[in-house]
């Protein structure tokens, strides 16, 4: 009998493949997939199993331990999607793999992670709501005396941890990290062990509201609807461009992909109160404005609402995207309908394994 | 070698080029598919392992042989007079040696492991092949696995403007 033909690395099976993935670290789906045909495959077949039907919409997270969950039982993260309408309620359990969850908050996602820090010990990792698999992040400290100040001033407070945006790295297991908090903006280059302050632009000491990664480059909105681009310097910094003018009044905003995934849209509002303030006080109407941004001419444009009628922007608390209507997706009481934004206080996330390929929107 | 126990069942293995193997029942039972067939009596004769070389399955039970005692819960004579900790040690720098080998036959191994479906072979190998790909951007993952970017053009520009490595 011939001996069986020799392996070559894409023709392992595709379980072998994922689990090699698998130990790449976070972001293992972005370049492992774009190393062969076959790696993007695996990566897609194995990871949509977990995802029920669907895989391309909004899943809700939720971190149970102790009072909220069994007493003694291992802290759970439950992935599901409730509202959903034609797949009914679905539900993954997870057991976290290393134990903290009940004072851990959300506090972004990108490429189907999230980003959680510990109200504490301001400790932060990445979680991926679908296994427990959680990976440290540097801890957040900042020695210097504008750092000891924040850090006294919202030791207790909740506000300090705004929205925190993922990047993959060019080397395989590295990633940046981009951070706002009350203090300001800090990043973490890919492999780098500390972060680092950026500083802001000149003339530009406004508030960031939200910061999302999107084609090679991180956008930041201020409260005065300005955006920045902000790209690799090359010496482990970020450089920043401003892509639109400020406003004269102060908004509130954020950002999204546009479902085409062709630009940055932006929904804003004038009533300044920050997205959970706004929620707390019930699902009262609250105008929101979606604008695209024209890179050329430094402005945001609005987006006409025949333009609109083809997609939802769910604008979460954690995270906002944008998502085809025809896929029925409805946060129902969840959330609050304005248009074709529903605003929710939940923590959504895109599990980056539907984003693979365009086509599969 | 001659003290083997009476008592213990042994298992044929056979390769698609006509080697057998006779192993004990409990060292082929570290593969769970094995164990499968073992379970659901299909395991009265030879059990036929297809797409594995009889050069690759023999490096499968050497593997399987060093990893029982540790593993199975009976226990071996061996573990009596060693320490669990230094026993998991030796373990370890023999996994390290074990796993000493071109990347041709790593990846023949993967695809046994996969498909006897044992676990500790698997982890050793997928780790191993993780570890000399870390770090490396993607033309380098690309030569050190000798894969062929089997993308068309246009699509390689698709994946490259999908995630344009900005951050080098």
């Amino acid at each position: 009998m011939a001996p069986p033909p020799v392996v070559g690395f894409s023709d392992l099976p595709t379980e072998a493949l994922d689990e090699i993935a698998r130990r790449a670290g976070p972001l293992d789906n972005v370049l492992c997939s774009a190393v062969c045909r076959s790696w993007r495959r695996a990566l897609r077949t194995t990871r949509l199993r977990r995802l029920g039907r669907q895989p391309s919409l909004p899943h809700g997270i939720y971190m149970y331990e102790g009072s909220y969950w069994k007493e003694g039982q291992p802290p759970v993260v439950e992935v599901s999607r409730p509202y959903c309408r034609d797949s009914g309620r679905w539900a993954v359990k997870t057991v976290m793999e290393d134990g903290e969850v009940a004072r851990a908050r959300i506090i972004g996602s990108s490429y189907g992670w999230v980003v959680t820090v510990d109200n504490d010990t301001w400790a932060m990792s990445l979680l991926d709501p679908f296994t427990g698999r959680s990976f440290p992040l540097p801890p957040f400290t900042d020695s210097s005396r504008a750092g000891k100040q924040l850090w006294s001033e919202f030791r207790w407070g909740r506000a300090m941890f705004r929205k925190a945006a993922l990047a993959p790295g060019r080397r395989l297991g590295t990633h940046a990290v981009m951070l706002l908090h009350s203090g300001g903006r800090s990043y973490l280059a890919p492999g780098a062990t500390s972060w680092a302050t950026l500083r802001p632009p000149r003339g530009m000491p406004h508030k960031y509201l939200d910061v999302i990664f999107y084609r090679g480059a991180f956008y930041t909105v201020s409260s005065f609807a300005e955006v920045n681009a902000w790209v690799a310097d090359g010496s482990g910094s970020l450089r920043t461009r401003r892509l639109t003018s400020p406003r004269r009044e102060q908004v509130w905003a954020v950002l999204t992909e546009s479902v085409s995934r062709d630009g940055v849209l932006m929904v804003s509002s004038t009533d300044t109160r920050d997205h959970d303030t706004y929620l707390s006080y019930g699902f009262r109407q609250r105008q929101y404005r979606v604008h695209r941004c024209a890179e050329r001419e430094r402005r945001w444009l609005p987006v006409e609402n025949h333009e609109l009628e083809e997609m939802t922007i769910v604008v979460g608390g954690r995270c906002s995207f944008c998502v085809p209507r025809s896929y029925g997706y409805d946060v129902g009481d969840h959330g609050h309908r304005n248009g074709r934004v529903q605003a929710t206080s939940s923590h959504w996330f895109l599990p980056y394994v539907a984003r693979l390929d365009p086509a599969f929107w | 070698m001659a003290t083997r126990e009476a008592g213990k069942k042994m298992i044929m293995l056979k390769s698609p080029d006509g080697m057998e193997f006779e192993v004990e029942e409990a060292v082929a039972m570290e593969s769970q598919t094995i164990r499968k067939m073992i379970e659901d009596d299909c395991a009265d004769t030879a059990i036929l392992i297809p797409n594995i070389n009889s050069k690759i399955l023999s490096r499968v039970i050497e593997y399987c042989n060093k990893h029982v005692p540790t593993t199975g819960a009976t226990g071996a004579a061996a573990s009596d007079t060693v320490a669990p900790a230094a026993l998991a040690e030796d373990l370890k720098i023999w996994d390290a040696e074990f796993i000493k080998v071109n990347r041709a036959t790593r990846f023949d191994l993967i695809q046994a492991a996969s498909y006897l479906n044992i676990k500790g072979l698997l982890d050793l190998t997928s780790q191993t092949t993780i570890d000399t790909i870390s770090d490396n951007s993607l033309e380098e993952i690309r030569s050190f696995l000798s894969t062929k970017n089997d993308y068309l053009p246009e699509e390689e520009q698709t994946i490259r403007r999908e995630n344009q490595w900005a951050f080098q």
